[in-house]
């Protein structure tokens, strides 16, 4: 119950903004990497755009969520030296309360079922 | 596309877009402008080879799209925090004319003026905590 209004509490994440936490909760990662992975993480659904992703960044190393950790090469692109960024605590955790409230809504649209398996999703009539 | 005219397309889109970070903020352009140019030049040469010059058009459009909505949003944020202040020393300049004298007699329209201006602190204050405690919600 505690956890409950703890998660209401906490304000919700913009979808750009929880997918590059999920992006970097596992490991550090440069900007594009970053971008890679969330296209994958979303089958390509989410195509983050240079200008959006480190307005993104800047905001997010400003409150907290993530922070640098150094430049180094990626030698699998180029030698080049990029910036790498990392999760923090705060960051994990608001991903965390992101995800418990996105499973409450995927939830409550199984009970009304608008989502389910072999359910294609509803869409409203033209 | 032959391989000298992929090359020529990468390397004009690269400029373009390296062009076009000049238009962003100074002090965004110092913290991300490199990274931005790294990030899109590894884009562009990753989708030549997948997607060939169509999918290069396509990156483009979408760029570009990128470009004029967060141009907006980073030069936005500077001017908000301007306004704000300037508002709030406009108000504490008309409070304080209106009411430094004690022993005037004042109207209901200076009593006014000072309910209207301390509902306009309240709400730069609660907006202010707000985005103390979670700048997360617009960090997107």
């Amino acid at each position: 119950m505690a956890h409950r209004k703890h998660i209401e509490s906490e304000p919700p994440l913009s979808p750009a903004v929880f997918h590059i936490l999920l992006a970097l909760a596992t490991e550090e990662r440069h900007g594009y990497d970053i971008m890679r992975e969330v296209a994958v993480d979303t089958r390509g659904a989410m195509k983050l755009g240079p200008g959006t992703l480190y307005g993104c960044l800047k905001r997010m190393l400003e409150s907290g969520l993530i922070e640098e950790c150094g430049g180094r090469s990626d030698r699998e692109l180029d030698d080049e030296r990029r910036r790498y960024y990392r999760a923090t605590e705060i960051g994990l955790r608001a991903a965390r309360y992101e995800a418990a409230r996105l499973e409450a809504a995927v939830a409550a649209a199984q009970s009304k079922k608008l989502l389910g398996r072999g359910l294609n999703p509803v869409r409203p009539k033209p | 596309m032959t391989g000298t005219a992929r090359s020529l397309v990468i390397r004009f889109m690269v400029r373009a877009y390296a062009l076009m970070i000049l238009a962003y903020p100074r002090a965004f352009r110092r913290d991300f402008g490199r990274e931005m140019y790294l990030t899109f030049r590894s884009e562009v040469l990753a989708l030549s080879e997948r997607a060939g010059s169509y999918g290069l058009f396509l990156l483009f459009l979408r760029i570009l799209l990128d470009l004029f909505v967060t141009l907006f949003k980073e030069h936005f944020d500077m001017p908000k925090r301007v306004i704000t202040v300037a508002m709030i020393l406009l108000l504490l300049v008309v409070d304080w004319l209106t009411f430094h004298d004690l022993f005037e007699s004042h109207t209901v329209r200076d009593y006014l003026t000072l309910a209207a201006s301390s509902l306009v602190f309240l709400y730069v204050s609660l907006d202010v905590l707000r985005s103390d405690n979670s700048t997360v919600s617009r960090a997107g």
